[in-house]
């Protein structure tokens, strides 16, 4: 944690909820990242973790020099494939970044409720119910019990 | 420490990282896999604690893994305990490439059953590919029906499968609980199912009366001129200086940290580092070369369900067999698959990671291949000049390059592990061929000889050229196997506290 943390400005975070839509889109009844309104859980990442908050204004500046970006009205005046070729020459650009971006983008949308739901996730959290499974079965041993032991004595050496 | 302390010896234990209590693993959370990627990272480099220190892995496609903290990285790792083969002993021998160990597997023998009574071993007897043992504490981990979908398919193609021997607890043990289960097991563990040297030895040390000093970081071992130790100088949590004198001194820093402190403590007696006269401190580094396999199924139970790592493996092509093209050879260790972030972040964004995360979330099993990664000069542990950790000791800078052999042995482990996806009812099998973050072995830089000019500590792990030195992490090892270290690491331990013990007496002279 740090202090004097730096802040996205309206545009950037409305720029940060048209990519996000474009990273994660929008399935069955479920909106894209963006829509979802996970961005002020994105924020609370960079707030927490000095990494996130790096990539992220890294990330955002980088968005912002795109020439396509500046040219069209926006990021959200691009069609969609433009703005995938965006994204894509940004990934090509500064991969780390882009992949510390996406690692954000995915722990929020991947934490919500309704996206859980969607995936089948039974349980969040691991502990403290953890699964039952039956014990071993040692029937399933029969066959490899039959081979010969075949390790490789060394005692002749 | 724990070995020691039982004997009568008056021991303090320097920890460089704190004690992590139980209830504040990750795995007791919603946000687990927020904290796995970051405080919980393996990777220091990104974790950032205090009590770690960074480094320079600029030159290296492997980034090595680790954990400061009293139980250090058993806190991290998934329990799982092959032990060495014969044959790793002596691979000059049988194969002409790299060294002969100075001790062999019936030096250890009994060292791995006391380890194995000390930590609890579930697992079975009777396994093809390695010599009998002595009856494992608890049964075996459940397989699964997943587990026992690979196993059958390992059959089918008459090559060797054996389930894991392993660290956690398959019944109660010792007072720790049976696991339930859970599936991340690399994020400690909340039940203390997995035996974790904090759960294990370390509470058995200080009721012997060790003593426990964490946040404890040693910067200097100081050396008198009798070829002795005289002590070591370290910071404590308030970053105040204190020198703590020893009558020996007992190096468990790692494969990176303790080749770090030999050359950092380089004085005018010993300008190459301590223990350095070979010159051989810092080289011959061992990772272990690691790939991945994935096999994607239709019809599974969710295969996040039940401990990720550590449920068998196959040794079919553990030995050198020439008509394969490389040395030595490899384990494969089934896994399992984690949370809907790391899946996420293995498949597409965009408008195919839907599609691609619905057939690969808890549908996706893994055989991991850990590869024999021989010693080379050149892969070497060196202090970097310019970076530093938060008390101005120099960091460790890791040169490696992947051998051709390694390569060589990797391209065929993962042409078997699609065969066997493809025998288990895989449609489809994606490949990694190397694991960047997987760094998780840190071996071969202070090796054991009985020559003092081609070795840094001789078969008792004791210093060549300091007597009261000893050294017993995974820098002493002279191969690395194609298996996890840390039983081996621990056996060692062990046998070279037998011969402290036995030795007492020249120590206090």
């Amino acid at each position: 944690m740090t202090e004097n943390k730096p802040k996205l400005d309206q545009i950037k975070v409305t720029l940060l909820n048209d990519i996000m839509d474009v990273l994660v889109p929008k399935i069955d009844d479920i909106p894209g990242a963006g829509s979802l309104g996970l961005g002020k859980d994105i924020l609370e990442l960079t707030n927490k973790y000095e990494r996130y908050r790096n990539a992220l204004f890294t990330f955002m500046d980088a968005m912002s020099l795109d020439p396509r970006y500046r040219a069209n009205g926006g990021f959200s005046g691009l069609k969609i494939s433009q703005q995938e070729e965006s994204l894509r020459s940004l990934e090509e650009y500064v991969p780390k970044t882009f992949e510390t971006v996406l690692e954000m983008v995915y722990l929020s949308y991947y934490s919500n409720p309704q996206v859980q739901t969607r995936i089948g996730l039974e349980k969040p959290n691991p502990q403290p119910d953890g699964w039952v499974f039956p014990p071993f079965n040692t029937k399933i041993l029969d066959k490899i019990k039959s081979r010969k032991p075949f390790w490789k004595n060394i005692e002749s050496i | 420490m724990w070995a020691l302390s039982k004997a009568g010896f008056s021991v303090v234990c320097l920890e460089q990282g704190g004690r992590i209590q139980p209830k504040d693993y990750p795995v007791n959370r919603p946000d687990w896999e927020q904290s796995a990627f970051n405080e919980w990272n393996y990777n220091p480099n990104i974790r950032k604690h205090r009590n770690d220190y960074p480094i320079n892995t600029r030159d290296t496609p492997i980034k090595p893994l680790m954990f400061n903290a009293v139980g250090g990285s058993t806190i991290h790792w998934t329990g799982h305990i092959p032990r060495f083969h014969p044959s790793d002993f002596k691979v000059k021998s049988l194969d002409g490439v790299a060294d002969d160990w100075p001790i062999d597997y019936s030096d250890l023998e009994q060292y791995y059953d006391k380890n194995d009574e000390m930590m609890g071993v579930s697992g079975i007897n009777g396994d093809p590919a390695n010599p009998d043992r002595s009856p494992r504490q608890m049964p075996p981990i459940p397989l699964g029906p997943d587990g026992e979908r690979v196993a059958k398919a390992f059959d089918s193609l008459g090559w060797h499968w054996w389930p894991s021997d392993s660290n956690v607890n398959s019944t109660e043990y010792k007072g720790r609980k049976a696991c339930n289960m859970c599936g991340p097991n690399g994020y400690g563990c909340p039940r203390n199912a997995k035996a974790s040297t904090d759960v294990t030895y370390v509470p058995y040390a200080i009721g012997n009366g060790a003593e426990l000093r964490i946040k404890a970081r040693v910067f200097k071992i100081h050396t008198s001129s009798k070829k002795k130790v005289t002590g070591a100088s370290y910071y404590d949590k308030d970053n105040v200086e204190h020198f703590q004198p020893a009558n020996a001194i007992i190096m468990a820093m790692n494969g990176i940290g303790t080749p770090r402190m030999l050359l950092h403590s380089r004085s005018d007696s010993y300008p190459n580092g301590l223990a350095n006269s070979s010159g051989l401190v810092g080289k011959n580094l061992m990772f272990h070369v690691y790939a991945f396999s994935t096999g994607f199924f239709e019809h599974i139970e969710p295969t996040y369900k039940g401990v990720n790592a550590n449920i068998l493996m196959s040794q079919e092509f553990y030995e050198t067999d020439n008509e394969r093209g490389f040395y030595r050879g490899y384990t494969y260790q089934m896994t399992r698959s984690l949370g809907p972030v790391h899946t996420a972040k293995s498949v597409s964004w965009g408008n195919q990671h839907h599609e691609e995360f619905d057939k690969k979330f808890g549908k996706t099993l893994n055989l991991g291949v850990i590869g024999d990664d021989l010693p080379e000069e050149h892969n070497s542990v060196v202090l970097d000049e310019k970076l530093k950790d938060s008390h101005g000791i120099p960091a460790p800078k890791i040169n490696y390059t992947v051998s051709k052999n390694s390569r060589k042995l990797l391209d065929h482990s993962l042409k078997n592990a699609e065969t066997v996806f493809r025998e288990a009812g895989a449609y489809k099998v994606e490949n990694l061929p190397l694991i960047e973050n997987g760094g998780w072995h840190l071996m071969g830089t202070a090796r054991m000889g009985n020559n003092p000019e081609t070795s840094v500590v001789n078969r008792e792990c004791q210093s060549h050229d300091l007597d009261n030195l000893f050294i017993v992490d995974g820098s002493v090892f002279v191969t690395g196997a194609a298996v996890n270290p840390t039983p081996t690491i621990q056996a060692i331990a062990l046998r070279a506290s037998d011969h402290i013990i036995n030795k007492r007496q020249d120590l206090k002279s």
